[in-house]
This record gives C-alpha cells, sequence and structure tokens, in this order.
C-alpha cells in the first residue's frame, strides 16, 4: 500500500515536473505514451525532416502544414523523387554512406518493401500501427498510408456501347465487339510502370479469367501508356474512350471537373493500391522522422491526405476513406497486402513469365 | 651589318621538302625580292622568317639576335622577332578602326596612350591616311587597306619587313604607284625588306636582290640587272623576261656555241658552261626587245617571214615564222608581211641544252 | 605539330585534360557498371559479361536497334536540307520578313520533346482539333502521327533549328562576291547554292549530321509519345522498359545500352573527320572586310520560298504549339467536344497554386542564364584549346564532344549523380546547384561546343598570324582578336545554350533535391499526377517567356547573327 502512494506520488510528481518543463515546450499528441515526448523533444532539436517521395509536394501541402503546426520547429523538406528513382536514390545514398531522407514514400509498392528487405528501413513501431489494418503493414517498418481504388473510366459521350461493370463483362465486350474496339481501349503499361505491374499482378490473382481479358485486350489493339497524364488525356480526348486499371483516387478528380468521364468500380473485385511509408535506416533526423511518419498514420495527417484526394486507410476519418470507397466499391475493395506475395513478384521467374504471356497477349 | 641572316633553311611538309637549304642576307635600306612561281616555296621561306612556319634545320638571325637556329635549339615565337609582316589579304582585324589596327603593336608594347596617338598619326599621316584613323577596314578601298596594312607593320620600328605579295590585290595603276612609293619609303626609314611576289615586274621594279626560288631551292640570286641580263641556267633565262626560244642542234666551234635548226644556225653564249658534246639538243633563248628586223641577210641573222604587224599601242609586235621556228619581234612602225631577216645579237643569245 | 611556337601548349593540354575528366567520368563509370553484375556500389557485384550476353540474346534489343537507326536516317534526311535551306534563305537571301523568322525559327528548340508530342496529338492526333475538323469537312482522314513514318517526320522538323544554326553560322560570314561572280556569270539561285555556298558550308553540315544522329539515337519524349501508341520500339524507351521488367532496377543492362550507343560514336566520328578533312576549310572572316551582299529573290522567288516556309512553319510551329495553347486554355477536348464551351483559365491558376513552382523557376533561370555563360565561357576555353592544334589533342577532343550526346539525359543524370556522391571532394556539391549545372555543361557540350568552333573556324589565320607579327602573345591574339571578332557567335551560342537548359528535365531527376527544384522536373511529377493540362499551360508560359527573353537578347545586341 505504502509503495503503491509512493509510487503515485511519484508518477504524480513526475508527471508535474514533465508538465513543468514542458510548459512552452512542443507537447506530445493526446493518447500517445508519455516517453513519446522524449521523440518530440529529440526531434525539434534536430529541425528538420526530409522526405523522398514522387507525391508532388502540392498534393502532399496539407499533410506538411498539418505537420509543421503540429510540431513548430520542425520544417518538411520536400523532395520529389520520381518512382523509377526513389529506389536508386536510397540504396546509392546508403552505399556512399549519405542517407538523406528521413522517410520514404512511395507508390512502387514492391521496390518499397524489397528496400525494408535489403536493410534500409528503420524497424519501428508506429504509435499509430494499431489503427492502421493489419494488411497495411510489413514488419514494423513499412505502412500504407492510402486506399486507391483501380477503376474503370469511360468518355461517357464517346463510349456508347453498355458500359461493363466488372473484369467478365470488360472481356465479354471485347470479344463479342472487337472489330469495332480495335485500338479504343486503353490500360497502364506494365512493362513501363511498376505500379502497374503490381496491380495487374493482383488482377492475376483476384481474378482466374484476367488472362482472358488481357487476350481479348490485345485482339482488340489496346493501348497503352506509361503515365497517368497520358491516360487522362487519352479518355478525356476520345481517343481511347474506355480505359481499365486507372487509378480511381486520381479519376474521380477528373470526372468532377469533367463530366465527361465516367467512373466505373468494378464490381467483382476492385483492387486498393497504395502508397507506403518507411523510415531510413541511418537517416539524418531519425526523430523527427518518428514524428513524421506518425503523423502520416495519425488522425489529422490521415484527414490532410485524404482531402488531398488520396482516401485515408483508416476507418475513423471523416473524409474518404476505407470503408467510403468500399462502399462505393460495393464492398468489393481489396487491397494489396504488404507481404511476401510482393516481393515473389520481383522475382525474375514470376516477373518473366508475366512478361512473356503479357507480350503473346499484346502482340498478335 | 646584316640585318637579316637566313641560313640553310630546310623545311618539310609531311614528306615534301619544300625549303632545301635556301640561305641569303638583307641589310637596312635593302629590298629583297623571293621570287617564283606557285609551289615554289617562296611564302614558306618569308613564313620562316617571321616564325609562322618551324623549319627542321637551319639558322635565321634578325638584327644580330638569332631567332632561329636548330643546331642551338633557339626558336622565338613570332611575337618576339619584332618584325613587321604584311600579308597579301591585308588581315585588317575587322573589329577595330584604322587607328586601333595601327597602334596595336604599340598597345602591346605598352607604350602610354597619348605617345600611341601621336606616333599613330604621324604613321597615318606619311601613307596619307590621315583622315581615315575612325574608319572601319570595310569602308576603305583596297588601296588604302594596302596603305593601313603596312603602317600597321612599321609603326613600332621593326629592322625588318616581309610582304606576302604587297601589290597583287591592287589594281594596275596602283600597283605601278606602289612600286615606286613603297620602295622610297623602305629607302627613308632605313629598313630590312624581303618581299614575296611571283610578279616579276613587281621584283625588278622594287628590290636590290632578287632571289628567284624553285622548288625550294634558290635557281640564281643576283640584282635586277643581273639575273635579268645574266641568267646563269635555263629556268631563269624563261621565267624573267619576254623570249623566244629556238630549237636546235649545239655544236660547238672552237670557243663558240652555235644551235642549228634546219634553215638557220645562230651563236651565242653559253652561260651553263661548254660541257656538252656536239649534236646535243639545244635551244637559244633571246629576249623579245633584242631582236631586230633587217632586210638584208647577215652575221646571226635567220630568214623568216613576217606574217603579221599587231598594234598595241606604244609599239608594234611582228609575228615572224620560219620552217620549225616561230618567233615575236617589235618595232616602232608597221611592217608588210613579206619576207625578212631578224637578228638576234650573239651576246643576247643565250644557248640551254633543251629541258635543262 | 604546331606550326608556331609559344602556342600555349600548356593551356591546351589543361583543358584538354578537364574535358577529359568531364566527359569520361560519367562514361567510364557507365563502362565499368556494364562489365559487373548488379550495381558498382554493391560489395556483391562481380565482374561478368552476364549483362551484355542478356542484352545481346534479346531480340526486343535487336528491334530497338534496328528501329532507331531508321529513325535517325530519316530525321537526317528531313532535318539537313530543310535547315540548310532555311539557313540559307535567311542568310544569304533578301527574303522579305527574314528578321522576324530569325527569332521564329528557334521556337521548336524551346520545349521539351514530350510536350511538342502532346501538342501534336492535341492538334493532330486521331481526335485532335485539326483532324476532328478535317473529317468533317472532307469525310476522311490522310494522316496518322502514329507510326515510324510520322515520328520521323516530326523529329525532323524538330531538328531543324539545330541544323539552322549551324548553317546559319558558316553561311553568314561567306563573301558575297563569290556569290556574285557566279550569278554575273549567268548561273541561277540553285547553281549558286550548289556550287559557291554549298561547299563552304559542308563542314557545318556535316558537324550537324553528326550531332543529330546522336540526338535520335538517344530520343525519348517524341518516340514514347508517337512511337509507343504504335508499338515503335527505340532505345530509349527499350531502356526504360528495362528497368521496369526485371523488377529491381538494373544498372547494368542499361549501361551495357548505353556503352552500345556510345560505341556508335566511334565510326561516325570517324566518317565525319575524313570528310572534313577532304572537305577544304575555307575561312570566311577574312582580312579583306568585305561588306555581305544578298541574293536577290525576285518576286516569283520570294512566293515560292514563303509558300515552302510557310508550310514547314505551320507543320513545325503552328500546329504543336497551338494544340499546346489550346490545351492549355480549355478543361475539354476531342472528340464531340466544342472547345468554346470549355475555355478556362483554371489550369493555369493551378500552376500559381504550386509552392515549388517559385523555386523551380528561379532555380530553372539561375541554371540557364548564369549557368548558361558559365557554360559558354567553358566551351570557348575548350574551343580555344583545339583552335588550330592538329593532332592527338584534337581528335581526342572530336570524339569526346559527341560522347555526351550518345548518352540519354536520365542516363547522364544518373551517372553524375553517382560521381558526386561517391567521389569524396565532390560531396559537398552535390546538394547545390553547382552538380546540376556540371552535368548541363556535359550535357550541353555537344550543341555549345561545336557551334563556337564552327565560328572560330570562320576566322582566318592571317588575322591571328597578323597580330602574332605585331608583337602578341597568343593568349593576347586570343583575348583581343579573336574573341572580339566571334563575340555574335558567342552571344549566339549563350542564347540556345539558354533555351537547352530552360527545357532540360531528365538530367536532373536524380541530381535534384529539395531547393534545387528544376521547372523540367515539375513537369516530369505533373505528368505521373495526370495533369497534362497544368503541363500545357506551364509550356505555354514557358514558350512566351523564352521568346520574350529572345526578344530581349536581340535588342541587346547579342543577336545570333551579328
Amino acid at each position: 500500500m505504502q509503495t503503491l502512494k509512493v509510487a503515485a506520488c511519484a508518477a504524480v510528481f513526475q508527471s508535474v515536473i514533465v508538465v513543468a518543463f514542458s510548459a512552452g515546450a512542443q507537447q506530445a499528441p493526446e493518447g500517445y505514451p508519455a516517453d513519446y515526448q522524449g521523440i518530440v523533444t529529440a526531434g525539434i532539436k534536430e529541425g528538420s525532416v526530409n522526405v523522398y517521395s514522387p507525391t508532388d509536394s502540392e498534393q502532399a501541402d496539407g499533410l506538411i502544414s498539418g505537420f509543421e503546426k503540429a510540431y513548430p520547429g520542425i520544417k518538411v523538406k520536400w523532395n520529389d523523387v520520381a518512382s523509377g528513382a526513389v529506389y536508386n536514390r536510397v540504396v546509392s545514398e546508403a552505399a556512399a554512406g549519405q542517407v538523406g531522407s528521413d522517410v520514404v514514400w512511395s507508390n512502387g509498392l514492391d521496390l518499397q518493401l524489397q528496400l525494408v528487405e535489403e536493410g534500409h528501413a528503420e524497424t519501428y513501431k508506429s504509435v499509430e500501427a494499431a489503427n492502421i489494418p493489419a494488411w497495411a503493414q510489413y514488419k514494423d517498418a513499412a505502412y500504407s498510408t492510402t486506399v486507391e481504388p483501380i477503376v474503370f473510366m469511360y468518355n461517357n459521350k464517346v463510349f456508347t456501347d453498355s458500359v461493363p461493370k466488372n473484369h467478365k463483362e470488360l472481356a465479354d465486350l471485347l470479344a463479342k465487339k472487337g472489330a469495332e474496339l480495335q485500338g479504343k481501349v486503353t490500360t497502364f503499361d506494365p512493362e513501363k510502370s511498376a505500379s502497374a505491374y503490381t496491380v495487374m499482378e493482383n488482377d492475376v490473382v483476384n481474378d482466374n479469367d484476367f488472362w482472358t481479358l488481357i487476350d481479348a485486350f490485345g485482339k482488340a489493339k489496346g493501348k497503352v501508356y506509361s503515365s497517368s497524364g497520358q491516360l487522362r488525356e487519352k479518355i478525356l480526348s476520345g481517343e481511347h474512350p474506355f480505359g481499365f486499371n486507372v487509378n480511381g483516387a486520381y479519376a474521380k478528380g477528373w470526372a468532377k471537373s469533367n463530366p465527361t468521364l465516367t467512373v466505373v468500380y468494378p464490381d467483382d473485385y476492385t483492387i486498393a493500391a497504395s502508397r507506403t511509408a518507411f523510415i531510413s535506416k541511418d537517416a539524418p533526423n531519425p526523430n523527427a522522422a518518428k514524428l513524421f511518419l506518425d503523423y502520416m498514420l495519425s488522425k489529422a495527417g490521415q484527414t490532410a491526405v485524404a482531402e488531398a484526394g488520396l482516401p485515408s486507410v483508416r476507418s475513423d476519418v471523416t473524409a474518404d476513406n476505407w470503408d467510403s470507397v468500399n462502399k462505393e466499391a460495393g464492398g468489393k475493395l481489396v487491397p494489396i497486402k504488404l507481404d511476401a506475395a510482393l516481393l515473389e513478384g520481383l522475382q525474375a521467374t514470376k516477373r518473366g513469365q508475366f512478361f512473356k504471356d503479357w507480350k503473346k497477349a499484346l502482340n498478335q | 651589318m646584316n640585318d637579316l641572316i637566313v641560313q640553310d633553311i630546310h623545311m618539310h611538309l609531311g614528306a615534301l621538302h619544300v625549303l632545301q637549304g635556301t640561305s641569303f642576307t638583307a641589310s637596312k635600306g635593302q629590298v629583297v625580292a623571293l621570287l617564283g612561281a606557285s609551289g615554289s616555296g617562296k611564302t614558306t621561306l618569308l613564313r620562316t622568317i617571321a616564325g609562322l612556319e618551324i623549319p627542321s634545320k637551319g639558322r635565321i638571325d634578325i638584327s644580330g639576335n638569332p631567332v632561329f637556329d636548330s643546331s642551338e635549339n633557339i626558336l622565338l615565337p613570332p611575337e618576339q622577332r619584332n618584325i613587321g609582316l604584311v600579308f597579301q589579304s591585308y588581315a585588317l582585324w575587322p573589329h577595330k578602326t584604322v587607328a586601333e589596327n595601327v597602334a596595336f603593336g604599340l598597345t602591346i608594347r605598352g607604350t602610354n596612350k597619348s605617345e600611341i596617338g601621336k606616333r599613330v598619326q604621324e604613321m597615318l599621316e606619311k601613307l596619307g591616311l590621315g583622315h581615315l584613323g575612325d574608319r572601319y577596314p570595310f569602308q576603305l578601298s583596297g588601296g588604302q587597306q594596302q596603305r593601313v596594312a603596312i603602317c600597321r607593320a612599321l609603326v613600332y620600328q621593326p629592322k625588318v619587313i616581309l610582304m606576302d605579295e604587297p601589290l597583287s590585290n591592287l589594281d594596275a595603276k596602283l600597283r605601278e604607284e606602289a612600286r615606286y612609293w613603297i620602295r622610297k619609303l623602305i629607302l627613308e626609314l632605313e629598313l630590312c625588306a624581303v618581299m614575296v611576289t611571283h610578279d616579276q615586274d613587281e621584283a625588278l621594279a622594287m628590290a636590290d636582290n632578287v632571289l628567284l626560288l624553285k622548288g625550294g631551292s634558290i635557281v640564281q640570286s643576283g640584282s635586277p640587272l643581273e639575273i635579268y641580263s645574266n641568267p646563269k641556267n635555263r629556268y631563269t633565262a624563261e621565267f624573267l623576261g619576254n623570249n623566244n626560244t629556238l630549237d636546235g642542234n649545239l655544236s660547238i666551234d672552237g670557243s663558240k656555241a652555235f644551235v642549228s635548226g634546219e634553215t638557220w644556225s645562230i651563236s651565242g653564249v653559253m652561260p651553263e658552261g661548254v660541257a656538252n658534246a656536239n649534236g646535243k639538243a639545244a635551244s637559244a633563248i633571246v629576249r623579245v626587245e633584242k631582236m631586230t628586223i633587217h632586210d638584208q641577210p647577215g652575221p646571226n641573222r635567220i630568214a623568216v617571214n613576217l606574217d603579221a604587224s599587231i598594234y598595241l599601242g606604244d609599239h608594234w609586235e611582228y609575228r615572224l615564222s620560219a620552217p620549225g621556228v616561230t618567233l615575236k619581234a617589235q618595232g616602232s612602225v608597221r611592217r608588210e608581211p613579206g619576207n625578212v631577216w631578224c637578228e638576234l645579237p650573239a651576246d643576247d643569245v643565250w644557248i640551254f641544252s633543251k629541258a635543262s | 605539330m604546331a606550326r608556331t611556337t609559344a602556342d600555349a601548349t600548356g593551356f591546351r593540354f589543361a583543358a584538354l585534360a578537364a574535358l577529359g575528366i568531364l566527359v569520361l567520368s560519367p562514361v567510364l563509370l557507365i563502362l565499368y557498371q556494364s562489365f559487373l553484375t548488379g550495381p558498382f556500389f554493391s560489395p556483391l557485384s562481380t565482374l561478368g559479361l552476364d549483362a551484355y550476353v542478356y542484352i545481346f540474346t534479346d531480340s526486343d534489343f535487336y528491334r530497338a536497334l534496328g528501329t532507331t537507326a531508321i529513325f535517325a536516317l530519316g530525321t537526317i534526311v528531313v532535318c539537313v536540307p530543310l535547315g540548310a535551306i532555311l539557313a540559307f534563305l535567311l542568310t544569304r537571301t533578301d527574303l522579305v520578313g527574314r528578321r522576324w523568322l530569325e527569332g521564329v525559327v528557334l521556337v521548336p528548340m524551346f520545349l521539351s520533346a514530350i510536350v511538342l508530342g502532346f501538342g501534336y496529338t492535341v492538334a493532330v492526333g486521331p481526335t485532335g482539333v485539326v483532324t476532328l475538323a478535317f473529317e468533317r469537312l472532307f469525310g476522311f482522314v490522310p494522316w496518322n502521327i502514329y507510326g515510324l513514318w510520322s515520328l520521323m517526320f516530326i523529329s525532323g522538323l524538330m531538328h531543324v533549328p539545330h541544323v539552322y544554326l549551324y548553317s546559319s553560322a558558316a553561311m553568314r560570314n561567306l563573301p558575297g562576291d563569290l556569290e556574285e561572280a557566279a550569278r554575273t556569270s549567268g548561273a541561277g539561285i540553285w547553281t549558286v547554292a550548289r556550287h559557291v555556298t554549298w561547299p563552304l558550308i559542308m563542314p557545318a553540315l556535316i558537324f550537324s549530321i553528326g550531332l543529330n544522329v546522336m540526338l535520335a539515337f538517344e530520343a525519348f519524349g517524341l518516340p514514347l509519345v508517337l512511337g509507343d501508341p504504335a508499338g515503335v520500339l527505340v532505345l530509349t524507351t527499350y531502356i526504360y522498359k528495362l528497368t521496369t521488367i526485371l523488377g529491381v532496377p538494373s544498372y547494368q543492362l542499361m549501361a551495357v545500352v548505353a556503352v552500345v550507343l556510345l560505341a556508335i560514336i566511334f565510326p561516325l566520328v570517324f566518317i565525319q573527320r575524313k570528310l572534313l578533312s577532304r572537305a577544304r576549310r575555307f575561312a570566311t572572316i577574312g582580312g579583306k572586310g568585305a561588306r555581305v551582299t544578298r541574293i536577290r529573290l525576285g518576286k516569283g522567288g520570294q512566293i515560292a520560298a514563303w509558300i515552302g516556309i510557310g508550310i514547314w512553319l505551320v507543320i513545325s510551329i503552328v500546329l504543336p504549339i497551338g494544340g499546346i495553347a489550346i490545351r492549355a486554355f480549355v478543361d475539354a477536348w476531342g472528340a464531340g467536344v466544342n472547345l468554346f464551351d470549355h475555355l478556362t483559365l483554371n489550369n493555369f491558376q493551378q500552376l500559381f497554386s504550386i509552392a515549388a513552382l517559385q523555386r523551380g523557376i528561379i532555380n530553372t533561370l539561375l541554371l540557364s542564364v548564369v549557368g548558361g555563360a558559365l557554360a559558354v565561357g567553358a566551351y570557348l576555353l575548350i574551343a580555344l584549346a583545339g583552335h588550330r592544334w592538329s593532332g592527338p589533342g584534337n581528335t581526342a577532343l572530336d570524339y569526346m564532344v559527341l560522347m555526351p550526346r550518345a548518352l540519354p539525359g536520365l542516363i547522364i543524370g544518373l551517372a553524375f549523380f553517382w560521381i558526386f556522391l561517391f567521389v569524396p571532394f565532390l560531396k559537398p556539391f552535390r546538394l547545390t546547384l553547382l552538380s546540376l549545372l556540371i552535368a548541363y555543361i556535359i550535357v550541353g557540350l555537344s550543341y555549345g561546343l561545336r557551334l563556337i568552333q564552327a565560328t572560330l573556324m570562320q576566322v582566318a589565320p592571317e588575322l591571328e598570324e597578323s597580330s602574332r607579327s605585331a608583337g602578341a602573345t597568343i593568349k593576347q591574339t586570343w583575348s583581343r582578336i579573336v574573341v572580339p571578332i566571334i563575340r555574335p557567335g558567342l552571344l549566339g551560342a549563350w542564347i540556345m545554350i539558354m533555351i537547352i537548359f530552360l527545357r532540360e528535365y531528365a538530367t536532373g531527376v536524380y541530381l535534384m533535391t529539395n531547393g534545387t527544384e528544376v521547372v523540367g522536373s515539375l513537369i516530369v511529377s505533373l505528368m505521373a499526377s495526370g495533369s497534362l493540362d497544368t503541363i500545357a499551360a506551364l509550356a505555354l508560359i514557358s514558350v512566351v517567356m523564352t521568346t520574350g527573353g529572345l526578344v530581349l537578347a536581340n535588342r541587346l545586341g547579342g543577336r545570333i547573327h551579328e
């Protein structure tokens, strides 16, 4: 009893001291463990956090300003690194002993996991880990932060056929109307975009007849493009009135500003792509990195990202999130899990086979 | 004292032996002409003196200083030889005014500004260009540009001036005048001048010493009078003047040499010596102006047919022919076509073996 | 062997060595990488020919190589004659409106190939504005911008400004009396062009051909936009695919393809040198100070010339820039769209909300204007080092100059990224604009150095010799005589380098960090997020700014001509 009382007094005393000392200094967010304060103080002393990401700073603006407001004294240094360049930057800098990144946030999921496997990520169980679904976490190192549904998109003025509602209907349409649809259907090129490949890899898992679809696509001389920009323009202008495997997070925004475009969530399954973040090993600002990662996964951070058009991976966020997207997808939202399967996709055998089949289908 | 000594200069361009041991000297108040056809090496020789080409062997002294000596490994760059060089194309710098062009040599030598201005103006006025200082080269006539080039080369008072075909870009009238005043200028300034030319009139009119070059060697050198009146070899005889050539057979009679054709026989001198046997093919060469027309036969006269008289303003040219022979002669009156005799004065006839 | 002594040999070798280091470092790194089984910085990599085996047994590689060769040939066939004719008309004749045209000719250079390709799509693509109108009027469309033929044609047109710049630099100083002599003897204008002008500008054309062959081989943007949809694969898009097909980026494979590209240089430069050694080099800034006179075209000639130029203007400039302009001001286009219903300024507003843009613009301007001047200074030093210097040094220079052009921008950027990362004393500079500047200087080398060399060649040797005889050292001759004379050429080179640096994007992809963004990189990330309309707005502003800058520079006396 005595010891308890002493312990309680000590605890109160301690928190009073902590409060007294940190009056005027930055507080750890509510509900965080008490020792988190140490990270906060250290992070503020570090003064900046370097983020490598292909997401442009404009889209991340809410996230950045939110973080800087939450932790005044830490400047976010955003580095615009193209998806294809992320892996190289991290690996090269590490090899030269000049790690420049604190947080790496990229949509190239398989390569992000590969970087974790190669030891470039710091193991850190985020304080928000409990609020993040299991499929969005990898070895307490990498965390998926968004839900980006992969959808169909078409030009409702030019595309006059009955709109396919799922992958099977699409395959049937292509088979039946292959002649009229010659060169009219488009998708993201897996040969040029790693994220397009990852999505299609998951298509194969979710759809036994996916290769039938691709086969029909090839027969109908479907066209492929390597950037969202081109894809959008081709559908918008009616050059290719129908596209599949389009990033739904972007597409929703495009359709809002352009009533010509209509988005369809395939009702057999809708893949959810994502962007994954991890803290770099030997990061120059390890504490600030932790603060930033936790903020990205926090309610505030996730809201900011969702409001910028990338739905949150949390269910307790009021903006677009997993649940709302799932509803739009008719409950058929299927995430790309952060697991060994992604890494398998990097293996020469599996990948090589995919591309062999792909090329065969497209070169008919 | 010799201001310029050029000694045994050899130069190779690849496998070509373009200068084969040329030597000459020149002193102040003297003009040396390097005369020759194109490819004779005359310009190359001039450029080696200027330092714009590097010979493989030999020695060059300018104003008593060795600027090149292959045995001592001495080789001065052009800027240290203190010479003036006038190019055939004048090479005036288009972005500088006339005054700036001329002032360049002084500016480089660090002369102070007012001194430069004075000397430049003096030089320009000396050559009649005093009012053109602020013009640009493209605004001047050819003759004016040439004079600017000369001013530029002389303003820093080099001891030796080199000129590459100085008159070839001028029209005929200007050329005749330039021959005279350039030489006058050189003598007046007591310069030592070397000029390259392919034009024998230029060489004869301007030079004190003429070097005739062929294939990189000096074929004959001497005063203009010497080289014109006493050619020592066939090339020299044929290069200068306006000639008649009679091909025939050589025969020696005592101390006299004769060239004979079908219907004629002419005696003359043999500058290369009587080294040839009788009967060898030879040519008799005589200046056109030395030939005279007569109505009677006589010693060293050939019977010819006067085919035509051609009027050339200041004289008549007679076209003469005989079997195997065509000749030209000059006179002040028109002559009727017909049979005449033309005399080739024996002392003025040079006999060389064919293709010597 | 130097013909005179005191030839600044020390300086020449030093400059050559500096150039060698700058050019050969990335080249040697890439060469080394090609013989490894993994990244060069990985301790697991070993020496091996695996990468070569992979590439040389890949049928796609040969397909790409063949296509690229044809593509290069087609580009040359289009751009060289057109560029030369244009240069001839603008510099040697009294073509009406040539002053204005001289600025306009360069406009295709202002934008990167991707953007221009996109402009063509909007204008004459399958659902392009012009295409749809044509179809409405005539019921069919006779053209297709996708495919190898269109690719070659458009690429050729895009390269006309390069050929024009070199040819006009050479033609500008031809003494008019040569041509006049030909004309007074009865030769028509084309005979004059063939027999008099042509031999004198042949060196410039030979340089252009060499440069444009390499440009075609490392072209990426245009084949991506116009070739991909038709399944046309070139070496650069082949490399692009390589990085994804194998999952983890495989640098050794990219390096092998880069080595193949480099290897192409050697026969190219060899032929170039052979051709140039036979063509006599005519120095035309001689000492005679003759005024340049122009050939009179006559009324028929003017009309004919303008019809031809008009067609070229429409296809090369009006169509793509018009396409960009249209896209910048609308929010929808294509089939069934009435453009006037969709006019908007939103794309420009979007642009101004991008925070990184301000930084990007300042950096880009800094790199282009100041960096461009520094680059020209560097090229001048190198050009002087090789000036009138025959021998192995000059030969080495000829080969080194084209090497950067053989490597696609992305690979050079990558190579320099590694160099700045791993070379100890360069580390502090990596995160500054300096690393970008050095990479850019190498990228612009083939353009800038050649232009300055061509101008230098025009200076008659006598102008330098007369300076030496008058007492000036070779360095004094360079600074007081040669450089002032070629100043118009230098300013022209500066303008061209500025234009090239402004539109450059691939080189910076790896080198950029927070604070060193450039506008080109913004375009890359905008493309990835789907905002081609914002790109169009940015491109339009870029064209306007560059044109404005050009006009200003012209006014300030820095005309690309004298």
